[in-house]
């Protein structure tokens, strides 16, 4: 793109930006083309988790593995950190994980939109209940993939199988559940069980306020543009609707070139000014530097290592952008079509099939990156569905399921929701997605679940082994 | 007399768009004069029969509301009543999510007629509005067990403040007093049902009586909190600079002694000398950042030359769809890269009409003036020059000086 460089711009290419000139110092500095700029020192000194404790992991925690035979423990646990230095704050007591433990650690958040069924995702084994009232939905205990004595996995999560994946069942609201999913949404986003005083922010995008550096950007959403789950105070989030999002950072014809350059014009860095204009300049220029993100994707790389279909090319982005240590520390990625009233042993496996091949592809793309152990990956969806079926599909519910794979301890954690005691024919939450929530703070980023969750839940022990 | 940034000014903060004539027009007017004048907007509504003829069931086009609104707020009739009706739906929030298109739509008109009036009737009004049922729960609470919801958010976002002189125990009598209110949500009919109304003495703000609604209204409005606490967040809205106790007391003693009629506080807060110093301490709103750059893009219609309703969600902030009670966050948030991302993505995608191409001089100055900035930053008019210089006027010159001016940091504060 360097031929189309006007003169006003010096090129700022690493052979020749040795010989630019400085400007007399009555004018401007020369403008550096925003798409090249200076190498920016890498931030994330990955500190590698040393063979100090291994975590032990339960009898039940094995690695999905669908032929049930050489039940395996997931690969290299990182250390417990719980004799680490902690980073106490005055409200919490318990042991944080050291903050240079967590320096570089990724969290990546797959939102089932539309309610998955924890039911036909993770499948209680041996169920009576569930072959009778659910008998157009139900997998039978055959076709499932083995996990546990109590439960076996829904066989299109196939995808998975060489990869260490916890369960965390029975999670949903245990405070006066919605069955809308407007409502519950809202309370996922913003991590606010209850539903009531909604915070204007986002879970995440509370988590990224913790997290923020000097890089441009914290947390971005992929494939679904802005999410209200990362809405931020202070961090800068950025949605990104689709892979052509800041298509007008790519575009290499004439006019976007100046353009970008005239945006890098008009956002010096030069500390001048305060207030909203200086602001105002500075999304400007965080604009341009997470441009550099943007370039750096490799397309066919993603195209090469991840099969087709959007999650799974969306993951892929997500590993490039991952891969650049440029100060993203939380990606939030959507899934949708999982209200499933109809129909759903058709479309739910197919997402599940979506989601697995997605997954494990990203889970050995992050091994084969040496990233696997600073990335943690997680679900989350708005609730489960029903225990009975409806005419091949399944309604609104309340406790779901959610999955978790990296640095985990494999296996089911939390109670089992009752199948047989229902509240208004809902699963009942063993598991507040508040406590879900604490121990991603706590656990994975050492962040005390005070400063981002006002109920200040204490985190699940176990799940998280980093 | 006025000059051109001056009048600009007072257009950008009482009004959305400016249009480019809008500001040459005014130039060499008494700056006074043009605040009355702005003051005087009769501005637009319809009364409920007007809803007559039109559809407001569950096959309405899920965007028709917000995109009507947008719509107003892009026409070059915007002006300080569009802007209040702005304000007071972030001030008195309801979410659309929780309510029908019909009561939504109710609601919005009652703002608009009470817009430029008065603070009591509005208030009144917006005590037993469908939608603020629906929204705050006061629809169905039972007098022996009423839902708090309503009486809490009315005296600590509404009217007062937090904990502004008033206890949990008035929270809890103010929830009794406001029982007994459903709303059919097939009609939309808002009905007392007297049986249901907790119709005891209730002490509430320190006074044991039977109480109903009007001496509800006037009890929480006498609070010494209420006119400041109301003309404060209006200050915060129009006028953004920092706000002493003293000029908040004052400002409330406007509103109250005009008996909470609001163009006499319009007055005193756009004549007063921090008015013209606030010029770009401010910072766009989304919604009012999309109509800005549709007005100098001289689009008047959503969905027409490339803008379309997605556009406006892709910026995270959509009328009649606040985050939560407490309304949209009101700070430098609404400049960051999330939004330059978002805007750039989509509203690059716009065609510029011949009519602007046709209309403005190809040089940095005239086509800053012509999105309504007269007095840019040196760094800004340097950038575009240089940008010019480089495409070339004739090679979609001016199109490139519209695109940085709208996403330069003078466009993204006002």
């Amino acid at each position: 793109m360097t031929d189309h460089t006007p003169s006003w711009y010096p090129s700022n290419t690493p052979d020749d930006s040795s010989s630019q000139e400085s400007p007399p110092s009555t004018a401007l500095a020369p403008l550096e083309d925003p798409m090249h700029p200076p190498a920016r020192p890498s931030r994330r000194k990955f500190l590698g988790f040393a063979a100090a404790g291994v975590a032990t992991v339960g009898g039940a925690s094995f690695a999905l593995n669908p032929n049930g035979d050489a039940l395996s423990l997931p690969g290299t646990l990182p250390g417990v950190s719980s004799d680490a230095p902690s980073n106490e704050s005055p409200t919490t007591t318990r042991p944080l994980v050291a903050s240079e433990d967590v320096a570089g650690r990724t969290l990546v958040v797959i939102e089932l939109q539309g309610g998955n069924d924890g039911l036909a995702t993770l499948v209680p084994r041996n169920s009576g209940v569930l072959y009778d009232r659910r008998e157009g939905v139900h997998i039978p205990d055959e076709e499932l993939l083995d996990f546990t004595d109590e439960y076996g996995w829904n066989p299109s999560l196939a995808g998975l199988s060489n990869h260490g994946i916890a369960a965390l069942v029975g999670l949903g609201t245990t405070n006066n559940p919605d069955g809308s999913h407007f409502e519950m949404e809202k309370r996922w986003w913003a991590g606010r069980s209850s539903g009531a005083d909604l915070p204007a922010t986002g879970f995440f995008g509370r988590l990224c306020d913790q997290l923020v550096t000097d890089q441009p950007v914290t947390g971005v959403a992929l494939g679904s543009g802005p999410s209200p789950s990362l809405r931020s105070d202070k961090a800068v989030t950025v949605g990104l609707a689709d892979p052509e999002s800041g298509w007008f950072l790519r575009n290499e014809d004439l006019w976007f070139q100046n353009l970008r350059r005239g945006m890098a014009a008009m956002s010096p860095d030069d500390g001048s000014g305060g207030g909203p204009l200086a602001s105002a300049r500075n999304g400007l220029s965080d604009t341009l530097a997470f441009a550099d993100v943007l370039n750096e994707i490799d397309n066919e790389r993603i195209r090469d290592a991840y099969p087709n279909g959007d999650l799974a090319f969306t993951l892929g982005v997500a590993a490039e952008l991952i891969r650049q240590d440029a100060g993203l520390r939380v990606l939030h990625l959507s899934h949708g079509g999982f209200d499933t009233h109809s129909d759903q042993r058709g479309s739910h496996n197919y997402l599940l099939a979506q989601l697995g091949d997605a997954m494990g592809a990203f889970l050995s793309d992050l091994g084969s990156l040496g990233l696997a152990e600073s990335t943690l990956v997680c679900t989350t969806s708005e609730f489960g569905r029903r225990v009975a079926d409806n005419r091949g599909g399944t309604d609104h519910g309340a406790a779901g399921m959610a999955m978790l794979a990296g640095p985990v301890a494999a296996g089911v954690h939390g109670e089992s929701p009752s199948l047989t005691r229902l509240d208004d024919d809902n699963l009942i939450a063993t598991v507040d997605f508040e406590e879900y929530y604490a121990t991603i703070a706590e656990k994975w980023f050492g962040i005390p679940s005070s400063e981002v969750l006002e109920s200040a839940p204490a985190p699940i022990d176990g799940l998280i082994t980093a | 007399m006025a000059t051109a940034e001056q009048a600009a000014h007072l257009l950008r903060r009482t009004g959305f768009g400016i249009r480019p004539n809008d500001v040459a027009a005014l130039a060499g007017t008494d700056i006074h004069d043009l605040i009355e004048e702005r003051i005087a907007d009769q501005g637009w509504f319809q009364s409920v029969e007007d809803a007559e003829g039109r559809e407001f069931d569950d096959e309405t086009e899920w965007d028709l509301l917000p995109r009507e609104w947008m719509e107003r707020m892009m026409s070059p009739d915007a002006g300080l009543h569009e802007r209040m009706v702005w304000f007071w739906h972030s001030h008195f929030t309801t979410n659309r999510q929780e309510t029908t298109h019909l009561l939504m739509w109710r609601q919005h008109q009652t703002m608009r007629r009470h817009a430029l009036g008065n603070v009591k009737e509005l208030a009144r009004e917006l005590l037993v509005d469908g939608a603020m049922l629906h929204f705050l729960d006061g629809d169905g609470s039972l007098g022996e067990a009423p839902n708090e919801n309503l009486s809490r958010e009315f005296l600590e976002l509404f009217m007062l403040g937090r904990n502004a002189g008033y206890t949990e125990d008035d929270v809890r009598a103010g929830a009794r007093i406001l029982s007994g209110w459903w709303v059919d949500w097939e009609t939309g009919e808002v009905h007392f049902e007297p049986e249901q109304h907790y119709d005891r003495p209730v002490t509430f703000l320190g006074d044991r009586k039977r109480w109903q609604l009007d001496s509800y209204i006037d009890a929480v409005m006498a609070m010494p909190s209420c006119a400041g606490h109301i003309a404060g967040k209006l200050h915060d809205h129009l006028v953004s600079t920092p706000l002493s106790a003293e000029r908040r007391e004052e400002l409330g003693e406007v509103l109250r002694s005009s008996d909470w009629e609001i163009r006499p506080l319009l007055s005193e807060l756009l004549h007063h000398p921090d008015f013209t110093e606030a010029r770009g301490r401010r910072t766009r709103q989304p919604v009012e950042w999309v109509a800005a750059a549709a007005a100098a893009y001289d689009l008047t219609t959503v969905n027409e030359d490339g803008f379309d309703f997605w556009q406006v969600q892709q910026t995270g902030q959509i009328p009649f769809e606040p985050p939560n009670v407490a309304g949209w966050p009101d700070d430098d948030r609404w400049s960051s890269a999330t939004q330059v991302m978002a805007r750039a993505n989509s509203f690059l995608n716009w065609e510029v009409p011949n009519r602007v191409i046709n209309s403005v001089d190809p040089t940095p100055l005239a086509v800053l003036a012509y999105c309504g900035i007269f007095d840019p930053s040196e760094t800004t008019v340097d950038a575009l020059q240089r940008a010019l210089d480089a495409q070339g006027e004739y090679d979609r010159g001016v199109d490139l000086l519209l695109a940085m001016s709208v996403l330069s940091p003078e466009f993204a504060t006002l």
